[in-house]
């Protein structure tokens, strides 16, 4: 390229990235932010509810058969496609029966006793992912957020570009030139897994809810929901076995799940479906995960074995690559975002990462707004309605986000309404952070006060847990209850680090750069 | 209809179209016995749901089954006032009105307690659209109060920068 146009391709990109930085780093934080939560969904539904505070052993150990012979030996069960979610499936320690015309009854597998389903009266760890994906705003949410990843996509790329043609100062002394290194070096560190989940994200939100129109142009009209034409490929029904009418006695559940280990070792089973159960017809299908081959099944791709629930004959056996190729690229698309399958140290290390992110972002808007900071010269403080409203949307979400920890234990179960007051005072508590924001002349200030407010929240909110739930710390260590126990371990050092970020960050704009860039003490903003 | 405009409502509205609604169909036989039918929206059987026959005086089960692999049941139609219910689970119930046979029902007065029970609703509901504008009303105060302190603050710091000059 010759050197004026470079010049003008260097000006133009880094305005392009700065403008369409600004418009959707708030979403994007707020993506990310709710993402991390995401991450430890299986932990918070579990935590989140009564009906999961119960003793946890081996699960190999429990005999199944007793507690759901029993259930669907009730004449008043339906006898056809009953779904049974074995213990541990997603984090979950219940046994769980349903059937698409009943409602889920949650059992205690050590004990055998059905445990009160809270169903839709405690939607927390829900309530926090559809907040990352857009969800919870409907379709429009979802469209939005999907649109805002392929963006970000954009600004990844354009960011690399600008890194190669743009030489930036390495050793900036002011809080601008700071703020654009941490920028910019955190982005270098996140940027590869970042969008590869923002790629996956986005095919996820708009890859299917935004593909009516290419439906409708493939399918010559016919179908404006793509989904209605990947879904026989992605999740093939079986066909439906009619019912002979002849009752016959059924073989116990653990033969057949020790018949369906036999056949396939790697297997690890976590859904049961029963079909014509009792008929001469009947068969059990043994769904589940071969940890074996990651990437490759989990999603769409679920090997399974189909038994004779009469005498265990196998009627199918679909393995991991029995699959066409497609689903195993769908599949492996979803596990680089889902993270399904993957240990706990990968889920904490993605999550790290993408605190990172979050941190690029806001020293991102930080160094914009310290552009426009210049402008004032220092003569009055800085205040600037899009600041407040990043602070508020950043910083504010933190309080809001522990005060909704609080109340999941804080509100009666049985309450009428639980949800909407719940969400109705999260987002009022948030939206009273903006208020505040633009209350503080100092958004140092604000920013000290909001961290302080949800350290102290996230602090609490193990104690009200432990007080509601009648469980102490030492209960739910005893009782091998810590994928509960480490939620609370979790809220309470982050609400510990959040206070002592408050207790650090400075009160006015003039300090900042002793607590960002220690090196260069003593200097002021324009040196 | 102008081409992008259809583009981009089957983008926003596409989804929505094919929903997956249960229906329930009742419809008399002419032989004092009804046919009770349930399906989905997108002609899917509704094989296991379970129907139910209430009477409407005291709320006793006067008839309960499972839609079989057919999905579709045929029931004697009950002497007394009754609606036939579909109960899809978690909480999810399709009423309709029973058909009255040929003969007539026994007792027609209990009419006003099904509507003491419609009050008992409106009620929920009340409560419900309260919470709602509540919640509304404070996120509006709210935002109302962030623009007067933004107004505040910034005629504070005009004035102030005014003064330094």
């Amino acid at each position: 390229m010759q050197e004026p146009t470079v010049k003008l391709f260097k000006q133009r990109l880094l305005r392009a990235h700065t403008s369409l930085g600004i418009f959707l780093s708030l979403f994007m934080y707020i993506c990310l932010f709710f993402g991390m939560f995401a991450i430890f969904l299986p932990f918070i539904q579990v935590w989140e509810k009564p009906s999961r505070h119960f003793e946890v052993n081996n699960t190999k150990e429990i005999n199944y058969s007793s507690i759901i012979d029993t259930v669907i030996s009730n004449p008043d069960f339906p006898k056809n496609n009953i779904k049974i979610k074995l213990p541990g499936y997603k984090n979950d320690p219940a046994l769980r029966i349903s059937h698409q015309f009943i409602e889920e009854q949650i059992y205690n597998p050590n004990t055998g006793l059905k445990q009160e389903n809270e169903g839709k009266n405690s939607k927390l760890a829900f309530f926090l992912n559809q907040m990352h994906y857009g969800q919870f705003f409907s379709i429009y949410g979802r469209l939005l957020f999907g649109f805002v990843a392929v963006g970000v996509m954009f600004l990844i790329v354009g960011g690399l570009l600008l890194l190669v043609y743009i030489k930036f100062q390495k050793n900036g002394k002011n809080q601008k030139a700071s703020f654009s290194k941490l920028h910019r070096n955190l982005f270098i560190l996140t940027c590869i897994p970042l969008f590869l989940i923002t790629l996956t994200g986005a095919f996820m939100n708009v890859g299917f809810k935004g593909a009516a129109p290419l439906a409708s142009y493939i399918s010559k009209g016919e179908k404006n929901n793509v989904f209605a034409l990947v879904r026989p490929v992605l999740m093939p029904k079986e066909k439906s076995v009619k019912s002979a009418n002849i009752n016959v006695k059924m073989l116990s559940i653990s033969v057949l799940l020790k018949k369906a280990k036999e056949i396939n070792p790697q297997l690890n089973v976590e859904e049961l479906k029963l079909i014509n159960w009792k008929d001469k017809t009947a068969r059990v299908e043994f769904v589940g995960y071969n940890p074996y081959k990651p990437f490759l099944n989990g999603i769409y791709n679920r090997p399974k074995i189909i038994l004779s629930a009469v005498d265990a004959s196998v009627i199918k056996n679909i393995r991991v690559l029995d699959r066409s190729w497609s689903v195993l690229l769908t599949d492996s698309l979803y596990f680089l975002h889902l993270l399904y399958g993957v240990d706990i140290f990968t889920k904490v290390f993605v999550s790290f990462l993408m605190l990172l992110s979050c941190f690029a972002i806001a020293f991102g808007v930080m160094h914009w707004l310290e552009k426009q900071a210049k402008v004032f010269d220092e003569k009055i403080p800085f205040y600037h309605g899009f600041g407040k409203f990043s602070l508020a949307l950043m910083i504010g979400v933190l309080p809001a986000t522990a005060l909704l920890f609080n109340l999941q234990w804080l509100l009666p179960f049985d309450m009428n309404n639980r949800i909407f007051v719940q969400q109705a005072l999260f987002f009022n508590a948030w939206l009273a952070t903006l208020s505040w924001s633009f209350y503080r002349l100092s958004s140092y200030k604000a920013s000290k006060e909001f961290l302080g407010l949800a350290g102290v929240l996230f602090i609490i909110a193990p104690f009200i847990h432990f007080i509601s739930s009648g469980f102490s710390a030492l209960d739910l260590y005893k009782k091998n209850m810590t994928s509960i126990l480490s939620v609370d371990i979790t809220l309470f050092l982050l609400g510990l680090i959040l206070l002592i970020i408050s207790y650090k960050l400075p009160t006015t704009r003039e300090k900042p750069q002793y607590f960002w860039n220690k090196k260069y003490k003593g200097l002021t903003n324009e040196s | 209809m102008n081409r992008k405009l259809i583009i981009i409502l089957s983008i926003l509205f596409g989804p929505y179209i094919y929903a997956h609604t249960l229906l329930l169909n009742v419809f008399s036989n002419e032989d004092n016995t009804i046919s009770i039918e349930g399906a989905f929206s997108t002609g899917q059987k509704a094989q296991g749901a379970l129907i139910i026959l209430e009477a409407l005086n005291d709320g006793k089960v006067l008839y309960k089954k499972r839609l079989p692999e057919s999905s579709e049941l045929r029931v004697e139609i009950p002497s007394e006032l009754y609606q036939v219910v579909l109960d899809a689970g978690s909480g999810h119930r399709i009423i309709k009105a029973g058909i009255e046979p040929k003969t007539g029902f026994k007792n027609k007065a209990v009419q006003n307690k099904s509507s003491a029970q419609t009050k008992e609703k409106n009620n929920t509901v009340l409560i419900t659209n309260r919470q709602i504008q509540v919640a509304f009303a404070f996120a509006f105060f709210l935002i109302i109060l962030s623009i007067i302190l933004s107004s505040r603050n910034t005629n504070k710091l005009i004035k102030e920068l005014q003064n330094s000059k």
